[in-house]
């Protein structure tokens, strides 16, 4: 079955949106217009894991345990105590949250992701994420600040209106989300506590505001000034109608949670919400020594499952959990080798998790390979590129048109199989993503050369190696291939003896191999 | 394509799209400023240079002429004494309330002895920028510490000796300042250069050392070559700097520790390291306990050491945005100088603080006051009362430091080693500061300042309250029986720039209440005439409050 297309552009042929009187046809032909399905009404709650999440001591590859033992013996969790996903792949034991939604099918865990030519700056690493751009590109916007400045161009001009009475996201905490970041402002709103919202008298404005930049940024504050005292009775209104505040839980991600499905049960037609939980930045004591399943990394964990469970037994007890998926997010891995501060150092890909009762249970990608001579500055290979998972709930969660997420993330992406069921719409036909790209390369360790052998349909492939921190190092095949078995051979004379990653990708599939290079 | 042309491409924008995110025009660059100097252009360089100029001040300068109130702000102050410790639960039994901790050795065991270091030590940092006098020293300390980051320490010992560290070339010498933060105790700590040791090199320090430190991260030219630097130098400089470490002197008989810091020449490793092309293939050869200097010997020969942190000054001090023309136009200038100065940071601020393109007007009122510079500017410039006993300074300056936390800065606890946001995150930048959590912060503390409820408790006694002396405030100015004088007055010393009559209108209607001019003439005659009269004091103060918090509420408070 093909997807269908959505009915919005009839929707809004009939009644035509409007936003400050004017048709929002009108007012920018050229821009990303109808993101959103009008009656889409579903939520994405995002959970940045601030420092860089070690994947490794998250998610534990049971088939890689002796190579892993090598490289991070100082740290390693006992292979006995993972909870087990599968016989392959095991939890952190102190995620028993996380595991009973696993069992329930209503958590995905998305292999190694990540993005080619890994930035290992917190900084950079972290604004690729958030802007959804490449490695080497410079975006300043957000991937969810460009989905929003489609339909609301002029915003916060006018805002709150009939058609969107409440704030378009929220930022549970201190501070706006770089995710929500438009070209202008910001689409986020940040609250801490809403039962605690301080009425500020409105003074009396400048009426003339110069162009220039003290123009500017008092416009900015004034601006916020008034975004916050026309949406405080909104967020307060409906927490109350939700029943007002929870008590504190002792664990802070979760009373950011109770917050957000307060204010999801109260109606609030938010759409995304935005909590962050940190700092994973272990680079010392990320466990107790004596006891490894203990320590700082096992309670940030503990904290993020336990949080993730309340949060989504509170949306199901709420009868609203059709209407919610939540996703993590962290800017790299760590390194495979442990450090010698009982820590590991920045690296590159990490699994990302996505649930919620809309999602297809399981797991996408496969277990990391580690091998047995691990390089102290090797990370986690990228199997999977986080655009992918963007452009997966884009399309299938917002019902955003594939041409449109195009714009917003720059590229097309591997649409992932994440949402099942839920949707008033027809998603896609999956059964051409359960074909797995086959990846042989061979010798291995390569001496001079190695053939890649790989196994297609008639589709664009790409082949790229990739060192060990994650740099492409070149693109070894990209074009179209005709269906069956196929062979390249890749000269390795020019490379450094050391570890690198083949990883082949199509539109649907992905699959990565380590190689080793030791050139006499 | 850069990302405005692919916005523009993509997306059609507001009107005020075009203005936004624009940098400052360059007006006459760095060409020493020669246009009028009055009370404007003054405050203007006070409140850019200090934590909020008190009237006095600003008229003090004024009097004096720019090249002497630059002098003024380039002679760093002199060195506060230690922080003391202010409490006796719990007791301490290296140091007794009233004396200093700093130097003395520390019980870790004792439930609550760190926090109270702690506190002493955030109290005595607010303290110093309270008692800053007309000087760049404290604006700097805090620059510092936002530049070289180190947070969560909780050795308050070694964050005092890190403060001293910065203290030293506060004003004075980059590249010494950078030596010795390099092997400085908190440093050592927050990136792990204590546990960088021969047989497991640690490169955190390495890396941020050359990002966030020194030379800036460049685009992506290779793999793992950032055009001012490549992974293999990291790897290379992070065994130059292996075998500082932070022995902690443990005393076995009561646990108490002492740290300090230590070169281990056994763990320190002895090889050749070879940096990459971008270092022009330079090699450091074993130097021991003084390799280290040899390595920012060799860093602070590339030009981007200069430019890098001339790019931070600016946006410290003069506004966020820089663009092409301003990297021309005024860092390339002020790397120059540095450079030709020996990395003397006097030299770039006095060049800077004093050019046409500081006093241009565009730049007045362009920067939105930090937290701790819009904290200040209240209790600082409206003149709040401290009292005199420590047992009572050290908390009450606690509790300004608790009361700024909320609004995402403080001291010692910097959300990540990149600093503060609002210093570096694009596009927003200080806008960050600014939102609908933080804003309704501001009014509140800035209510229970001017309200004089802003206070804290001690020891199970009552609330003890402070707030600012409203009435001493306003009898600085030359004619505060004059309402309308008044809130001109008012205005000109705490916003950046002049208000609208309407707005004016505004304030001295919360001034007046129901009373006419000539009422409030007549109230402040009554109060000059006695000032112990509580009662007529009091009325005077029920008129002044209402208008400072309505002044407080407006967005134009938050400007510098």
């Amino acid at each position: 079955m093909k997807r269908r297309s959505f009915l919005k552009t009839g929707a809004l042929a009939t009644a035509p949106l409007l936003i400050n009187g004017i048709p929002v046809n009108a007012i920018a032909r050229n821009s990303f217009l109808d993101f959103v399905s009008p009656d889409n009404d579903k939520i994405l709650v995002l959970i940045q894991l601030t420092g860089g999440n070690d994947g490794l001591n998250c998610v534990l590859p049971l088939d890689q345990y002796s190579n892993l033992d090598k490289a991070r013996n100082k740290i390693l969790i006992k292979e006995s105590l993972g909870l087990k996903l599968s016989d392959k792949t095991a939890l952190h034991p102190s995620m028993g949250g996380m595991k009973s939604l696993f069992d329930d099918g209503a958590l995905s865990l998305v292999h190694s992701v990540g993005y080619p030519n890994q930035n290992r700056s917190h900084f950079r690493s972290t604004d690729i994420w958030t802007s959804g751009s490449a490695a080497d590109q410079m975006i300043t916007t957000g991937w969810l600040g460009r989905y929003y400045q489609g339909n609301h161009p002029t915003f916060p001009a006018g805002y709150p209106n009939t058609d969107y009475p409440d704030p378009l996201a929220i930022t549970v905490g201190g501070n706006v989300s770089e995710t929500c970041q438009g070209p202008i402002v910001n689409f986020s709103l940040a609250i801490n506590d809403p039962t605690a919202l301080t009425t500020i008298p409105q003074p009396i404005y400048s009426t003339s505001i110069p162009t220039t930049n003290y123009g500017n940024e008092l416009k900015y504050i004034m601006t916020t000034l008034q975004q916050y005292t026309s949406y405080s009775d909104i967020i307060k209104n409906a927490n109350t109608a939700a029943g007002g505040s929870i008590a504190p839980t002792g664990n802070a991600l979760l009373d950011r949670l109770n917050i957000v499905s307060q204010l999801i049960k109260g109606g609030l037609k938010t759409k995304v919400y935005v909590v962050s939980i940190g700092t994973f930045d272990t680079h010392s004591n990320q466990c107790d020594p004596d006891d490894h399943e203990l320590g700082t990394h096992a309670g940030l964990l503990q904290q993020l499952s336990d949080a993730m469970k309340g949060f989504q037994d509170s949306l199901k007890k709420n009868n609203l959990d059709k209407r919610v998926i939540g996703m993590t997010f962290s800017e790299f891995g760590r390194r495979i080798k442990a450090n010698d501060s009982t820590g590991t150092d920045h690296g590159t890909a990490a699994p990302l998790f996505v649930f919620g009762s809309c999602i297809k249970g399981g797991m996408i990608g496969n277990n990391p390979t580690i091998s047995d001579n691990v390089q102290n500055d090797e990370g986690v290979a990228m199997q999977i590129d986080f655009r992918s998972v963007y452009a997966s709930i884009l399309i299938d969660w917002f019902q955003v048109e594939p041409s449109i997420v195009k714009q917003i993330l720059f590229a097309d992406f591997q649409k992932l199989p994440l949402i099942e069921g839920c949707t008033t719409t027809a998603v896609e036909d999956d059964s051409k993503r359960d074909f797995l790209l086959q990846l042989t390369t061979s010798p291995n360790p390569a001496d001079q050369y190695t053939i890649i052998g790989f196994d297609t349909r008639d589709e664009y492939v790409r082949i790229s190696l990739y060192d060990a921190i994650g740099s492409e190092i070149k693109t070894v095949f990209s074009g179209k291939t005709g269906e069956g078995h196929h062979e390249i051979r890749m000269d390795t004379s020019d490379l450094n003896s050391g570890n690198y990653v083949i990883r082949i990708a199509s539109q649907n599939s992905q699959n990565v191999k380590i190689l080793s290079i030791r050139n006499h | 394509m850069d990302r405005r042309q692919l916005l523009n491409a993509m997306v059609s924008r507001g009107t005020d799209a075009a203005a936004h995110n624009q940098s400052l025009p360059i007006a006459g660059g760095l060409n020493p400023y020669k246009g009028p100097w009055n009370y404007t252009t003054a405050a203007h360089l006070l409140r850019r240079a200090m934590f909020g100029p008190t009237h006095e001040q600003i008229k003090q300068a004024v009097t004096e002429g720019l090249g002497a109130t630059m002098v003024r702000l380039l002679t760093k102050t002199a060195d506060p004494g230690p922080p003391l410790n202010y409490t006796s639960t719990p007791a301490d039994p290296y140091c007794n309330p009233g004396e200093t901790w700093v130097g003395k050795r520390f019980t870790p065991s004792i439930q609550g002895l760190s926090q109270v270091r702690e506190n002493s030590l955030n109290a005595w940092f607010m303290q110093n920028i309270f008692n800053e006098g007309v000087s760049l020293t404290e604006k700097m300390m805090l620059f510092w510490h936002n530049h070289f980051v180190v947070s969560d320490i909780f050795l308050a010992n070694i964050s005092y000796d890190y403060l001293t560290t910065i203290r030293k070339n506060v004003l004075g010498d980059f590249k010494q300042l950078t030596k010795d933060i390099t092997i400085d105790g908190a440093m050592l700590i927050y990136l792990n250069g204590n546990t960088n040791n021969l047989r497991a090199p640690n490169e955190n320090y390495a890396r941020e050392l050359m990002e966030l430190f020194t030379l800036g991260k460049g685009p992506l030219a290779g793999p793992g070559d950032y055009t001012t630097y490549t992974e293999q130098d990291i790897l290379a400089i992070a065994k130059v700097l292996t075998g500082w470490t932070t022995p902690q002197n443990r005393q076995q008989s009561d646990g108490s520790v002492l740290p300090s810091v230590s070169f281990v020449t056994q763990f320190h490793d002895t090889s050749t390291k070879q940096l990459s092309n971008r270092f022009n293939n330079a090699v450091i050869k074993n130097n021991g306990a003084d390799e280290y200097k040899d390595l920012i010997n060799i860093i602070f020969l590339k030009r981007e050491a200069a430019t890098f942190i001339c790019r931070k000054l600016y946006r410290y001090f003069v506004y966020y945005k820089v663009d092409q023309s301003i990297e021309n136009e005024i860092i390339d200038g002020l790397a120059d100088t540095l450079i030709a100065n020996n990395f003397n940071i006097s030299t770039v601020l006095n060049q800077l603080l004093s050019s046409e393109h500081f006093f241009s007007d565009a730049a007045y009122g362009a920067l939105i006051r930090p937290p701790y510079d819009w904290f200040f500017n209240t209790v600082k410039a409206m003149k709040m009362k401290i009292p005199s006993d420590y047992t009572l300074t050290y908390p009450l300056f606690l509790s300004i430091y608790r009361s700024v936390l909320n609004q995402n800065q403080a001291i010692f606890a910097l959300p990540s080693v990149a600093g503060w946001p609002a210093y570096y995150q694009e596009p927003a930048y200080h806008e960050i500061w600014i939102n609908s959590v933080t804003y309704p912060l501001r009014y509140t503390l800035g209510i229970s300042v001017v309200n004089k409820r802003f206070g804290f408790r001690l020891n199970g006694q009552n609330n003890l309250i402070y707030g600012v002396e409203v009435t001493d405030y306003a009898a600085g100015f030359d004619n505060p029986g004059n309402a309308a004088k008044l809130i001109d007055d008012i205005t000109a010393h705490l916003l950046p720039k002049p208000i609208e009559q309407a707005q004016k209108d505004y304030l001295k209607s919360k001034l007046l209440g129901t009373f006419t001019e000539a009422q409030w003439t007549a109230m402040w005659n009554a109060y000059i005439a006695d000032p112990s009269n509580t009662q007529t004091k009091t009325a005077v103060e029920n008129r002044l409050r209402p208008m400072l918090i309505a002044l407080n509420s407006m967005p134009e408070y938050h400007l510098s």
